[in-house]
């Protein structure tokens, strides 16, 4: 008998030992005592305490055994024992009531106070970045051009002497070819020192009718200053057909220049020398600021000096294989970087190539 | 180059204020880029074309003046004070290198007196920008921005044997010029020489040793016509550009030395004294025949829709210089005055010798820029051409366009930087296999190395293609970091590699942290 004693009442320590045991991590929220824990931490509490409470009151927990153990129990002691078994239960069971439901109500308030929205707080918004002027002021010549009825062509940037100079009618010991003024690969060929070479391209691929025009970089030997660059952007612009005169040039620029600069655009025309058109012109159109009354901008003459056109020279024609006396043809261009300037009141086109983020997020 | 408005009244009687004539000069290619109030006179500073080498004179400008007021350029006429003997009686000339100098002129004024130029001669050249030396000197000068013909004063004295030699310059020889400096030339340039030692480089400076001094009591004056190419080579060789050099190596007219020349002794006689030769030497043994333009009048039409009657066509042409050989009048050679003064009417089209003064015209197309040019571009109509064509995008430029909004809508900045990178910087880039495409004109991709000078050697190289965008982001990276911007220093770049089209596309960015 003694040994039966001995054994339910081992038991019901083992039990109140092991609660003692498992139960420890969770006194602090029983009792709620102060803790530092962030939710997520809360959270993973909850859980084990809900698996420990599982572990330690389920069916097959010692404190079920406990508790069947008390039938077997002597009479005369039963009744004591029941007694203290069933508290030891009740306290068990509210240990882990009292912890869960603290929890419960301690990561319910902080997952409110973490999800309280101010709708009146300015959105955090993410950096844009920006198109360079450059795109920006070619794209929308492209659209323009396009819209024109224009096909954008393009062509290398390193050049044969034949592209660069011969077949553009610029002869042998024309100052252009000079390495003072254009660079030279170290196997002697030409950075292209102005876009006039996809002319020629264009017309070796198409044949007339045809209109195309052609943005890119062009090279020459300038020393940088505020308005010159080692390396800018031009657009050539090219009509061969039958009938084509100066006349279609000059309402084909007028035209180009109302849609950038706005329909009160006016152009004029000077009298010019370039060795790949004959008759040749610059192009002049009335100051967008003050509207051909002289400004600033144009520095008095009502006038902004933008390109060089003309007819396609009959040499020019030639080369490509083009009958000057059935077709004829114009020719324009202009300079990407100084529209850019005129566009965006630049002082200094240098700015352009040096990608500074300070210069860069002005534009868009 | 400097114009004067009183120079250009005398010359053509224009009435014109100055500023009406710069807007006209402007409309018909003269650009007048400044226009300056000096001492009573006003001084147009003119773009010249570089074709138009006649324009760096009055007498070229006042040439366009004329055509646009129907008067004829008013030239004085150049009498000499006092004529004494033949040129061949105190020089000689040698041309011994034609090739270089299709032509060379001599003439000699004895017992002049060297003193400073009269005011309105001094003031007049200080006008134009030019220092005035003595009077014999500043004469030369006068002539040349009168005339367009450059002109050399020599110390007939200083000369050995008196007479001079063209040739090309020996080995190893060596010249002090005018501006005191001892040059070295060589064998391919042209020098005007005495019978002992060179004493000018042709076409560019005189010598030293044989200028004028107040002491020169005979001088000889040179007038000729160098080869353009040759003088254009001597002139960059010796790092000495030149009032004269300027002139020779764009050309000159070959049909103006001798009235130059009388010009220049003319003055002398009146300004400085002495007694000029009657004759110049004058060693032109092969002319040069003007090319001869045929002018269709209806290619007028054809290239520039400008409605010119023939007979105005003809009238321009006329006045700028031009002379009709045939055509013009219905079979009738009779030259313009006879198309003015009959009623026939000019036939379809007409052939013309262009003047001696133009290296630029050559084909009919030439002549068309003039008749258009003078009757006026500001006639020209606008007008849209007739398309059968379709306008298009390069293949591609959807996608490249949403490649670049897609970059600078997720916080890139997008850069455009130069195709030429530091060497040094290069030498710290592998060629990527398999990110190089085909070079320009098929050759092998790589890294070409640009000539480069002193003044842009820190961009010395071309990229190489496709594989090094990100030069240009890194050194744009590198700017952003040092003022402390690295948090937004993104860049990209949406770019072609490779040569040919259709070329690939690439994007390179670079995000530093």
């Amino acid at each position: 008998m003694t040994s039966e004693i001995k054994e339910h009442e081992l038991l019901l320590e083992e039990v109140r030992e092991a609660h003692k045991r498992d139960f420890a991590p969770f006194v602090k929220f029983r009792n709620l005592e102060p803790h530092d824990l962030m939710l997520d931490d809360l959270k993973t509490a909850l859980k084990d305490v809900e698996a420990a409470r599982t572990l330690g009151t389920g069916k097959k927990s010692k404190l079920s055994t406990l508790m069947k153990s008390i039938g077997r129990v002597p009479l005369d002691e039963r009744a004591e024992f029941g007694q203290r078994a069933i508290a030891l239960n009740n306290q068990i069971i509210e240990d882990y009531q009292l912890a869960q439901a603290h929890l419960k109500l301690e990561i319910g308030y902080r997952t409110l106070e973490l999800e309280r929205l101010d709708v009146t707080l300015p959105g955090r918004r993410p950096r844009r970045g920006h198109l360079h002027p450059i795109t920006l002021v070619r794209q929308r010549l492209e659209d323009i051009f396009v819209s024109m009825g224009y096909a954008v062509e393009d062509g290398p940037e390193i050049e044969t002497d034949f592209y660069n100079f011969t077949a553009l009618n610029i002869p042998p010991d024309h100052p252009a070819r000079s390495v003072q003024d254009t660079f030279y690969t170290s196997d002697g060929y030409a950075l292209r020192s102005q876009t006039s070479t996809v002319q020629v391209h264009a017309m070796q691929r198409r044949r007339p009718p045809l209109r195309v025009v052609a943005p890119g970089r062009v090279f020459r030997r300038d020393t940088p200053d505020a308005t010159h660059n080692p390396m800018f952007f031009q657009i050539e612009g090219l009509v061969v057909d039958r009938g084509i005169t100066m006349a279609h040039l000059k309402g084909t620029v007028t035209e180009f220049l109302r849609r950038t600069f706005g329909a009160g655009t006016r152009t004029r025309f000077r009298p010019s020398y370039f060795p790949f058109t004959e008759p040749s012109a610059e192009f002049d159109f009335t100051c967008f600021k003050c509207g051909g009354r002289g400004c600033a901008l144009c520095k008095g003459s009502g006038w902004i000096e933008l390109g060089g056109s003309g007819m396609v020279h009959p040499n020019v024609l030639r080369a490509v294989g083009i009958d000057p006396e059935e077709f004829s043809g114009f020719a324009f261009g202009f300079g990407i970087d100084r529209m850019c300037g005129l566009m965006y009141s630049l002082d200094d086109i240098r700015l352009l190539f040096e990608n500074d983020v300070r210069f860069l997020e002005q534009f868009n | 180059m400097k114009i004067s408005y009183n120079w250009l009244r005398e010359l053509t009687g224009v009435e014109w204020a100055p500023a009406e004539l710069r807007e006209r000069l402007t409309l018909r290619g003269l650009e007048v880029e400044g226009l300056e109030e000096a001492g009573g006179d006003s001084v147009f500073e003119i773009a010249v074309l570089s074709n138009r080498p006649d324009w760096l004179s009055h007498l070229g400008v006042a040439r366009e003046v004329g055509v646009m007021t129907g008067r004829d350029v008013a030239l004085p006429t150049p009498e000499p004070k006092k004529l004494d003997g033949q040129a061949t009686a105190f020089t000689s000339v040698d041309v011994q290198a034609n090739d270089l100098c299709p032509r060379f002129t001599a003439r000699v004024v004895r017992g002049v007196k060297i003193a400073p130029s009269p005011a309105w001669l001094a003031e007049r050249l200080q006008a134009m920008g030019l220092r005035p030396i003595n009077n014999v000197a500043d004469i030369t000068n006068f002539v040349m921005l009168e005339l367009g013909q450059p002109l050399h004063a020599f110390d007939l004295d200083k000369l050995n044997e008196s007479r001079l030699v063209v040739r090309r310059a020996l080995a190893d020889e060596q010249l002090k010029t005018l501006d005191g400096v001892e040059r070295k030339l060589d064998a391919g340039m042209l020098v005007i020489a005495d019978a002992a030692r060179a004493v000018a480089v042709a076409g560019v400076m005189g010598g030293a040793e044989t200028e004028i001094s107040d002491a020169t009591e005979n001088v000889l004056i040179e007038c000729a016509y160098f080869d353009p190419a040759s003088v254009r080579r001597t002139s960059r060789a010796l790092g000495l550009q030149t009032d004269a050099s300027d002139r020779f190596e764009r050309g000159v007219d070959y049909e103006g030395q001798l009235r130059a020349q009388a010009r220049t002794v003319a003055l002398i006689t009146e300004l400085a004294g002495g007694a000029a030769t009657e004759d110049a030497i004058d060693i032109y043994p092969r002319r040069i025949a003007p090319p001869t333009v045929s002018l269709r009048f209806d290619r007028v039409r054809a290239l520039t829709d400008l409605d010119v009657p023939p007979r105005e066509a003809i009238r321009i042409l006329d006045a700028l210089g031009f002379k009709l050989i045939e055509g013009g009048a219905n079979g009738s050679g009779g030259g313009t005055r006879a198309i003015e003064s009959s009623d026939r009417q000019p036939g379809s089209s007409a052939r013309f010798a262009a003047p001696t003064w133009r290296t630029d015209v050559t084909l009919e197309e030439d002549l068309v820029e003039e008749v258009a040019r003078h009757f006026g571009y500001e006639k020209i109509a606008d007008a849209l051409p007739a398309s059968t064509n379709i306008g298009e995008h390069r293949a591609h430029e959807g996608q490249r366009r949403a490649a670049r909004r897609a970059l600078a809508d997720s916080g890139f900045d997008e850069a455009i930087s130069f195709s030429f990178i530091d060497a040094a910087h290069d030498e710290r880039f592998e060629l990527s296999p398999g990110l190089v495409a085909e070079g320009a004109a098929g050759r092998a991709p790589g890294r070409a190395r640009v000539a480069g000078s002193g003044r842009d050697r820190r961009r010395d190289r071309s990229r190489p293609r496709g594989c090094a965008a990100r030069a240009g982001l890194l050194r744009s990276q590198g700017r952003a970091r040092s003022r402390g911007r690295c948090d937004e220093a993104r860049a990209a770049r949406v770019r072609r590699v490779g040569g040919a089209p259709p070329a690939r596309g690439a994007v390179g960015t670079s995000v530093v942290r």
